[in-house]
């Protein structure tokens, strides 16, 4: 989630969000899960929002966009840390 | 949903697959607009990604789409606020403290039509089918009432997610409807004896908390327990239409 918010930094939001990690997991992440997910990573302080201008495309509402904080910054790094560490010794299997 | 789809649902007419169509898609809405913090977050996914359904799918997959989805996260926002706010919670727990209170008038209030009749043995005094009927009545309509108060009530008083904590009132009441009776009790209370040991009176108890229960749990477990959470929640619907109408005003009046 913090992956698909960095790809777009500034101009995530909820459907946008939800679309990259679907593709990503191969099976349809609801709506409901996304906002909730987006909500509880802004209040431990890894996103913060704005809120745009109403738009006529969403029937007059506006939307939500998320941005990292230095906070979501830090943990990415540190989860592409890991995981480079975790598969760095590992040997190369089939083709390179 | 495809980015194409997203460019298709921007091009498509926003009246035709934006907005809920019918009455009950209206109040699902009502209902989502009540479990979230900013409705025009969640509600606004949710139109957009319908109309690229529409517009690549058709009109019917897209109202599918849409209820899906809807459904899906009425339970997840509901239990997202109650875990990660515990303040919902204890309002909540305020609100049936307070539901409590206002249904224990019905049993103390003079002016409540409940009924208690004393009598003797040899005299016994029964109340009128009539009576019963009035007091089983007033009682069971005044614990609605006093839900949907408690349901409106919470939600006034939590600024977001107006129709979470009345859930835990809701959940709260049903518990206590299916252990007590305290909608119609008809039975005989308890006796008096002088001391000789005969009988001298015996009370007759309708309407209040007893042991005396002679309405059956099967009666009691379908109605209490199902319309004291619609009422609770009827009564947070409310007030959650009443603050989107009033919202909806100030934002169509022409700045000053």
């Amino acid at each position: 989630m913090l992956l698909a918010v960095a790809r777009h930094d500034g101009s995530a939001y909820g459907l946008l969000v939800r679309e990259e990690v679907s593709a990503e997991r191969g099976r349809e992440l609801s709506v409901g899960a996304t906002y909730t997910t987006l909500s509880r990573l802004e209040t431990k302080g890894l996103l913060t929002s704005r809120t745009t201008d109403p738009l006529p495309v969403r029937g007059g509402r506006s939307r939500r966009e998320y941005r990292l904080t230095t906070a979501g910054h830090q943990v990415l790094a540190a989860e592409r840390e890991r995981a480079a560490r975790r598969w760095g010794s590992a040997p190369q299997w089939g083709p390179a | 949903m495809s980015p194409d789809e997203r460019g298709a649902g921007r091009a498509a007419d926003p009246a035709s697959a934006l907005g809920p169509t019918g009455a009950l898609e209206r109040l699902l809405t009502l209902v989502l607009a009540g479990l979230v913090r900013d409705e025009d977050e969640l509600l606004g996914d949710l139109a957009e990604a319908r109309a690229g359904v529409a517009a690549s799918r058709g009109e019917r997959a897209a109202r599918r789409w849409w209820w899906g989805q809807a459904l899906r996260a009425v339970p997840r926002l509901g239990w997202h606020d109650l875990v990660h706010r515990p303040a919902m919670a204890l309002l909540g727990l305020a609100g049936f403290v307070g539901w409590v209170a206002l249904t224990s008038v019905a049993y103390t209030a003079s002016w409540f039509p409940t009924v208690n009749q004393s009598y003797d043995m040899a005299h016994p005094v029964l109340p009128r089918l009539s009576d019963v009927i009035v007091a089983t009545t007033a009682a069971g309509v005044w614990n609605l009432l006093a839900a949907a108060l408690v349901g409106a009530g919470t939600a006034l008083l939590a600024r977001r997610a107006r129709l979470v904590p009345g859930l835990v009132s809701a959940a709260l009441m049903a518990l206590i409807s299916a252990r007590h009776a305290f909608y119609i009790v008809y039975g005989p209370g308890t006796c008096a004896t002088s001391p000789d040991g005969s009988v001298e009176t015996c009370s007759l108890e309708l309407g209040a908390w007893s042991d005396d229960v002679v309405v059956p749990v099967l009666w009691q477990l379908p109605t209490m327990m199902i319309l004291l959470p619609v009422a609770t929640v009827l009564g947070g619907l409310a007030v959650v239409a009443r603050v989107r109408a009033h919202r909806a005003r100030g934002q169509a009046a022409p700045p000053r």
